[in-house]
């Protein structure tokens, strides 16, 4: 039980980060046209993006107390950043959902 | 501070340059590190009489030591002890023998039973210091490291300054754009997304051997005096000889029970033994040293040391750590990562073989905009290239025959010409990283893809001779519980996988023609070269 937990926090911050990098990418207009698919201009998501990102931070502390957070969370980031940027490589229209969330 | 064009030009320079020093060490270094962020895992694969998935002990640290301590250690001068702990399962008891050497028995913490392992130096006396000393003789090796630690500082400070546009580029990779391009973009993809880890390392591996990078702060105060110097720092006692025979040492576990009971108030959470040293322990001024150095649940190392008399069994030093000890404590426990943390471990190893891509696209990103200066290939760039493939898929190659090695080599050989086993694997691993580079400088360009099958050959002959000598494939490895021979297995293959789409990307790529034009032609081959980079072929 305790194992799905801390799983589950793990999850969390790198769901939150990863939300967080998608948020900064689509502020750059060849990115959010790319996923997009349109001529539309970029919305302004850097600052909820850097939100999203400072509050992955909050479940590493949780799980593992602020030692453990602060090794933890850059490196959450590191490959949550990879995702993205693998995504809006090969597989930007995945992305969608996730802009039309933010759209509305 | 504006930056200017001119003092951009001039870190372009210094990141260039720096970067043609140092980057083929630093490919090592940070292969080596991302290799030894495994090292017990790698031994139980090389030594499988160590495979044992993690238990509650069951033998008493007094059942293993004491039947030791007065019986074949009964005249050995030191005498030490290591717990069982999460990665690695079993007793580790070591003395000198009646010969003078050190010896050094595995004990089954369940049954007590001695374990003879397999001779091999395996990933922690191996492929661990390789990565802080490149087993080179003299501290070379340690000077060599640092020199590109720092090295690494400044290319990194240089490297953002030269990055024009950090923010628009951050998601950024182009696979199908120019080449030099697309080997551009994955150099600054995999610097950016993990700057704080690329950053960290090299400084923290600086402070873990501040001693010898900076020995003249400790040299004044203590006139070259080591004992007094760690006396000092870290609260070892310095005892003499008294020439009267050692005191009966009746129980360890009494010793262990009083150290961890004032760790744990001093720590505020409970702090476990990990390691036990006797000094003079046939002597009768013998001194028992009692260490928390790897604490599970703390980033910190060497938190707690406390020594006691062997003949009162009162304690001569117990010095808690002060602030620097403390800071230092945390700094390189963080690069050590011996905490039971295994989400941690895997990012650590993903990090560094990001480190990997980045040190080998930095190093092709060069040889490219070199070919595109001039239309013949310069000898600059075939030099480069040749000491890249070596260095680069080279150390990949050779570090997977010596996995191969170990598993085609008999348990009991008796080694070759006066080398017994565990160096005849070592001399196999430079053997075959020596030919990478002859192969490299025959074969030019070629080489890449070569080597990358070569990779994947190895890794898969691996995974095929562990089972073959074992019996341990990653289906059964996994429901006995060997989860580390399990994923072992599982990225070695996942490494062959790599190599092969690597190979073959090669291998569809145009004859490079060195103009501008045919670099572009050959869209997204730069790419493949890279992931060559990344194969973990552990």
């Amino acid at each position: 039980m305790d194992m799905i937990i801390a799983t589950l926090w793990l999850a969390l911050a790198f769901v939150l980060s990863l939300a967080g990098c998608a948020m900064l990418a689509m502020t750059q207009k060849p990115h959010w046209r790319a996923i997009t698919d349109s001529k539309s201009n970029p919305p302004k998501t850097a600052i909820p993006g850097w939100l999203c990102i400072a509050a992955a931070l909050v479940p590493c502390i949780i799980r593992d107390g602020i030692s453990f957070a602060m090794l933890l969370w850059p490196l959450i980031f590191a490959l949550a950043a990879f995702s993205i940027a693998m995504t809006l490589t090969y597989k930007p229209s995945l992305m969608r959902p996730f802009s039309a969330l933010l759209r509305s | 501070m504006k930056i200017t064009e001119d003092f951009r030009k001039s870190m372009g320079w210094l990141h260039t340059w720096a970067g043609i020093a140092v980057s083929c060490f630093l490919f090592m270094v940070f292969w080596m590190g991302s290799l030894a962020v495994f090292d017990s895992e790698i031994d139980q694969w090389m030594k499988p009489e160590l495979r044992a998935a993690p238990t509650e002990a069951s033998a008493s640290i007094d059942d293993i030591a004491l039947p030791i301590l007065q019986g074949e250690a009964n005249e050995s001068p030191r005498f030490f002890m290591t717990m069982p702990r999460h990665r690695r399962p079993f007793y580790s008891v070591g003395w000198v023998n009646g010969d003078g050497e050190f010896e050094r028995v595995q004990i089954n913490p369940q049954t007590g039973e001695k374990v003879t392992p397999t001779e091999s130096f395996a990933g922690t006396s191996f492929f661990y210091p390789f990565h802080y000393s490149l087993h080179l003789p003299d501290g070379i090796g340690y000077w060599i490291v640092g020199f590109s630690s720092v090295a690494m500082l400044v290319l990194i400070v240089s490297g953002i300054f030269i990055h024009r546009k950090i923010i628009k580029d951050f998601f950024t990779f182009r696979p199908k754009k120019q080449l030099r391009r697309s080997t551009l973009d994955l150099h600054n993809l995999t610097s950016m997304i993990a700057l704080p880890f690329h950053f960290i390392f090299p400084l923290t591996g600086l402070i873990i051997f501040f001693s010898i990078y900076l020995p003249w702060a400790s040299a004044v105060p203590f006139q070259g005096d080591d004992q007094e110097k760690f006396a000092a720092m870290f609260g070892n006692a310095a005892v003499e000889a008294s020439g009267d025979p050692a005191p009966e040492i009746a129980s360890l576990q009494s010793y262990v029970d009083r150290a961890e009971a004032i760790w744990s108030v001093r720590n505020g959470e409970p702090a476990k033994v990990d390691l036990i040293s006797i000094a003079l322990a046939n002597d009768a001024n013998a001194n028992i040293t009692l260490r928390e150095t790897f604490p599970s649940r703390a980033v910190s190392m060497s938190r707690n040391m406390t020594v006691f008399d062997a003949a009162s069994g009162d304690i001569i030093s117990d010095a808690p750590a002060g602030p620097g000890r403390k800071t230092h404590a945390w700094l390189s426990g963080l690069h050590f990562i011996q905490f039971n943390s295994w989400s941690l471990r895997w990012l650590y190893f993903i990090a560094g073989l990001s480190g990997c891509v980045m040190i080998a696209s930095g190093l092709m990103f060069w040889m490219r905009a070199r070919i595109r200066k001039g239309v013949i290939e310069p000898r600059s760039v075939r030099v480069v290239r040749g000491l890249s493939i070596g260095s680069i898929s080279g150390i990949i190659l050779s570090s997977g025959a010596y996995l191969v090695t170990n598993r085609i080599m008999p348990a009991q050989y008796e080694g070759y010409l006066g080398l017994d086993r565990a160096y005849s694997e070592v001399v196999i691993f430079y053997l075959v990283w020596i030919a990478s580079f002859i192969h490299a400088a025959i074969r030019g360009k070629a080489a890449w893809r070569e080597q990358a099958w070569a990779i994947a050959a190895t890794a898969l002959a691996a995974v095929a001779l562990n089972w073959i000598t074992t019996g341990d494939h990653p289906v059964t490895a996994a429901a006995q519980g060997l989860w580390q021979i399990a994923s072992m297995d599982l990225v070695l293959i996942a490494g062959a996988f790599a190599a092969i789409y690597a190979a073959r990307k090669l291998g569809a790529q145009q004859p490079e023609t060195g103009t501008d034009k045919a670099a572009a032609g050959a869209a997204g081959a730069a790419e493949p070269a890279m992931a060559d980079a990344a194969v973990p072929a552990e």
